[in-house]
């Protein structure tokens, strides 16, 4: 697979090196420096020139390109190349645009937008990435699916949660799988929960949200958000909807004065996260969630730190630097998210021709939920259960791409569905094989 | 730089070697050559003990290839290969002589071509297979065979391929450096085999046709016969090794360029138009002053022509003896040895975008001596050098002569002629191979002095890796952990 990125910085560096094990990859950029980078840290061919100049596009073979991505920290840039691309005939085209009012939603990720197969927004993916660590905050496992407008959780069955007094159905229709002892069965398998038993939801974010408040106890919270950036603006507006409390510490006076007109709701804080008399006073320590989200590496993790010192129980951090996230976690961290990560994770999920795209391994069991694309250009409608899947495979949920909205488990399968299924650790192969062989046979029919 | 990854490296590139060796032991045996049987199978049973060897103490070596072990392994295995290769020689008695062993197969790893050996004819056809083939590996690179051979590099393998292929700026041809090392090795496969066929319809024996070929691609300049390609007396092969030695002195990313209908992208290459412009100059002063000396002008031609493209491309073949020729010719031909052939060739030497490069960096600077206030850009066909470049092309070329002057110096210290000694260097730093006056065409290197002739080694491979390379690893910071 041929992949041209536009952009030589932080950014494009990180998805060049997440992506050069499938794809080979031509980076352009106008500044020699960035491209001395990538050509040092990466295996990939670089081309010095604009991204906006059909000259510069035509010389890193475009036409030929299966994926273009544009990833410079100019949005017009990258929406102007983005559209040359396209026009030089480029088979699939994302940009990277940062300002959130160009979206409509706030999943971070939309399809087809002025001829663009997809954009994407760092700080919105950032948000939904944190609004889904801390809306399922109870739960042992957590990942998104679908670009984000699908979730999968995974919660414990304790003695005290409300499921097992309310048994009818379950309680959740979002319930799709119940994990007991080291196997995943389909919820209509279980006639009863009991305590031990691991459930499975998977759904829309906020429905999988609400359910878990049916397995788990949800305790009434306050939220504090380091740091009022576009991150930590969108965030606030995110989580007026899940905790009843959300206040924003920011150092700069005129930004202040601003959230405080955009946030009504919020209690805007003038002042330094990393201050510990100021985090003192404000009682921080009482505070349920704390949120770093900062532009500076070194201030999410001091005002982390200090905030969890202080007491309070559940702290992440925004990561500029992907590397740097480990070190957060071993310094007790409990959650970090990287706004380069999250992008080349959605990037990864657009790539052409690949049929597994999504892939997240279950705590505790030899099992992972993995993402599957139906192939295009079948024939006809198939059914789920003559899919090629692996033995032992579970269908959990089904969605379309475009529309991110959720389809019978039970219904046919048109080609470009999302499929989500549990299946043994170790199938990726298997499955790319069988649907790649599946796509083949639909193909000569 | 990290001796387990250095010794885990270096352990594939020895195998390497050590398989090749399979040709020579195989065609010995075919001959029923016991002595030369018995020289090619200790030795390449020995390459392969050494890889073992080096595998082991690299076990525990990481995955991870940096920058300072892509020198350690790349210079550690040029010269471990120097001592391999020249280890049948001795076993066989071919070249009893340790140091000119060591010389002969540094000689021919390096494409240089400069010889020790003064009856080539009396060489078995296994030893004559080795220095071709030594040649033939040599001029694209072991490390280049290796990084395309071997999967899973990753960004290392890019350390690895700067280390070895020469140019002032090496940009890949395909995304992947792995892709671009298999489609180098590709172009000059298929070259290396339209040249044996070409020299075998010429009438060359099958034998001697595949070892020129190698020696001819490779830049070498190593014959099967003591009077080389001036043996045969034909105007057939000789026009054909003309033709081949110009196409290995080229950029092979052209050729890249020109098989995926880019010939505009060939015709537009500076570097081309400058080395042909040079190559052109040279022929005609070689023809206008040694007409005299061949029928016609057509025949004087075709010898100066081979001559001057023999000494250009750095193969270092003779089909006369230039050191013959009018003192205005001898110096042209020993000012081309300075230069050698173009980035990303075969070819050694300062290469001719960088003495492109520095003759219009002179006259940049003399322009801004003239008008202080003009800021300039030195352009370079329809683009611009950055200072980066320039200043990496200006401490190359005092790196060259620096090294020129004191190996010139030491070598003249040992008592030889200063002629021999000057070009003697620039012959083995640019891998020409023969020189002039005592190193001549007709000449050999089996007089130098022993230490004399492991300081001509160093320059070889310093010259063959681009001299930083090699120096890179002496420097006590490549050392540091």
């Amino acid at each position: 697979m041929r992949v041209i990125v536009l952009g030589a910085g932080e950014v494009g560096r990180h998805v060049c090196r997440a992506l050069s094990d499938d794809a080979d990859i031509v980076v352009v950029d106008c500044e020699s420096q960035a491209l001395g980078i990538a050509e040092d840290e990466l295996d990939v061919m670089t081309l010095r020139g604009n991204a906006t100049h059909r000259s510069v596009l035509e010389q890193a073979e475009t036409p030929r390109a299966d994926l273009v991505l544009a990833l410079t920290g100019n949005d017009a840039v990258n929406v102007t190349a983005s559209i040359l691309a396209k026009t030089l005939g480029a088979r699939q085209v994302v940009a990277r645009v940062d300002d959130p009012g160009f979206y409509a939603g706030r999943q971070g990720l939309e399809r087809d937008i002025a001829g663009i197969d997809a954009c994407v927004c760092a700080s919105r993916l950032i948000c939904a990435e944190l609004l889904r660590r801390v809306t399922s905050i109870q739960a042992s496992f957590t990942d998104a699916f679908v670009g984000g407008s699908f979730q999968a959780a995974v919660l414990q069955v304790t003695e005290d949660s409300p499921i097992l007094v309310r048994p009818a159905s379950h309680g959740s229709a979002l319930l799709r799988g119940v994990i007991r002892g080291a196997t995943v069965r389909a919820n209509v398998e279980v006639a009863a929960l009991q305590s031990g038993d691991q459930v499975l939801l998977v759904g829309p974010p906020e429905g999988v949200a609400a359910d878990a408040g049916l397995i788990a106890p949800r305790r009434g919270s306050r939220a504090v958000l380091i740091g009022g950036g576009d991150v930590g603006l969108q965030m606030a507006r995110s989580l007026e909807g899940v905790v009843s409390d959300v206040r924003i510490i920011e150092p700069s006076r005129i930004r202040c004065e601003e959230l405080a007109r955009l946030l009504p709701r919020a209690t805007i804080l003038h002042g330094d996260g990393t201050n510990l008399p100021f985090l003192r006073e404000e009682r921080i320590g009482v505070a349920e969630f704390v949120l770093s989200v900062t532009g500076s590496d070194e201030v999410n993790l001091m005002a982390s730190l200090l905030s969890r010192e202080l007491g309070a129980k559940h702290t992440f951090a925004l990561v500029h630097r992907p590397g740097y996230a480990p070190v957060y976690e071993q310094l007790g961290i409990e959650g970090t998210t990287s706004g380069h990560e999250n992008l080349a994770n959605a990037i990864r999920w657009l790539l052409p021709d690949r049929w597994v795209v999504g892939e997240a391994a279950l705590p505790g069991i030899d099992g992972s939920l993995f993402e599957v694309r139906v192939p295009t250009g079948l024939s006809r409608a198939i059914d789920p259960r003559d899919l090629p899947l692996v033995s032992g495979a579970l269908v959990l949920a089904v969605a379309d791409p475009l529309t991110s909205e959720p389809r019978l488990v039970s219904a046919p399968l048109r080609g470009g569905e999302h499929v989500i299924l549990a299946a043994a650790s170790g199938s990726r192969r298997a499955l790319e094989r069988g649907l790649a062989r599946l796509r083949s046979g639909g193909s000569s029919a | 730089m990290n001796l387990a990854v250095v010794a885990r490296l270096s352990a594939f590139l020895v195998s390497i070697v050590a398989v090749l060796m399979l040709a020579p032991t195989a065609l010995a045996g075919f001959d029923r050559d016991a002595r030369a049987t018995t020289a090619y199978g200790s030795a390449m049973l020995l390459a392969f003990a050494l890889a073992g060897a080096l595998r082991y103490i690299g076990r525990h070596a990481t995955d991870e290839i940096h920058r300072k072990d892509a020198f350690g392994s790349v210079a550690f295995t040029w010269l471990a290969v120097g001592l391999l290769g020249g280890l049948p020689f001795v076993l066989e008695g071919s070249i009893p002589d340790p140091a000119s062993a060591v010389f002969e197969a540094v000689s021919g790893f390096t494409t240089t071509g400069g010889t020790v050996v003064a009856d080539v004819d009396g060489l078995s056809r296994a030893t004559n297979l080795w220095r071709c083939l030594m040649h033939w590996v040599g001029g694209m690179g072991i490390v280049v065979l290796f990084v395309a051979v071997f999967p899973q590099l990753g960004v290392g393998a890019k350390h690895l391929f700067r280390s070895e292929v020469p140019g002032p700026i090496t940009s890949g041809l395909r995304p992947k450096i792995r892709q671009t090392a298999t489609a180098l090795w590709w172009i000059y496969g298929g070259l290396t085999l339209v040249a044996t066929v070409l020299l075998v319809l010429a009438g060359m024996p099958l034998f001697d046709s595949v070892c020129h070929a190698m020696s001819t691609l490779g830049t070498g300049g190593y014959s099967t016969r003591s009077l080389s390609i001036g043996a045969y007396q034909s105007a057939a092969i000789d026009w054909i090794i003309i033709v081949f030695m110009l196409a290995a002195g080229l950029n092979f990313g052209l050729y890249y360029d020109l098989l995926r209908g880019n010939w505009r992208n060939f015709i537009r290459d500076y570097e081309l138009r400058f080395y042909l412009t040079v190559n052109i100059a040279v022929i005609a002063l070689v023809t206008v002053t040694t007409t005299a000396r061949h029928d016609g002008v057509f025949e004087t031609f075709r010898f100066a022509s081979f001559q001057t493209l023999a000494i250009t491309t750095t193969t270092g073949f003779m089909t006369e003896d230039y050191d013959t020729y009018p003192h205005v010719c001898r110096f042209a031909l020993f000012l081309c040895m300075f230069m050698g052939g173009c980035a990303g060739s075969t070819a050694g030497g300062l290469k001719a975008s960088r003495v492109y490069i520095l003759i219009k960096t002179v006259l940049m600077e003399l322009g801004t001596l003239v008008r202080p206030k003009a800021v300039l850009s030195l352009r370079v066909g329809k683009g611009t050098v950055p200072p980066e470049i320039i200043r990496s092309i200006l401490t190359f070329f005092a790196a060259y002569m620096l090294i020129f002057c004191s190996t010139s110096f030491v070598l003249v210290a040992m008592d030889l002629e200063l002629i021999t000694a000057m070009s003697a260097t620039v012959a083995c730093l640019s891998s020409v191979g023969p020189g002039l006056h005592e190193v001549g065409p007709m000449m050999n290197f089996g007089f130098i002095p022993a230490p004399g002739k492991l300081l001509l080694c160093l320059c070889m491979i310093a010259g063959r890796l681009e001299i930083f390379a090699l120096f890179a690893v002496l420097s006590p910071e490549c050392w540091r952990r």
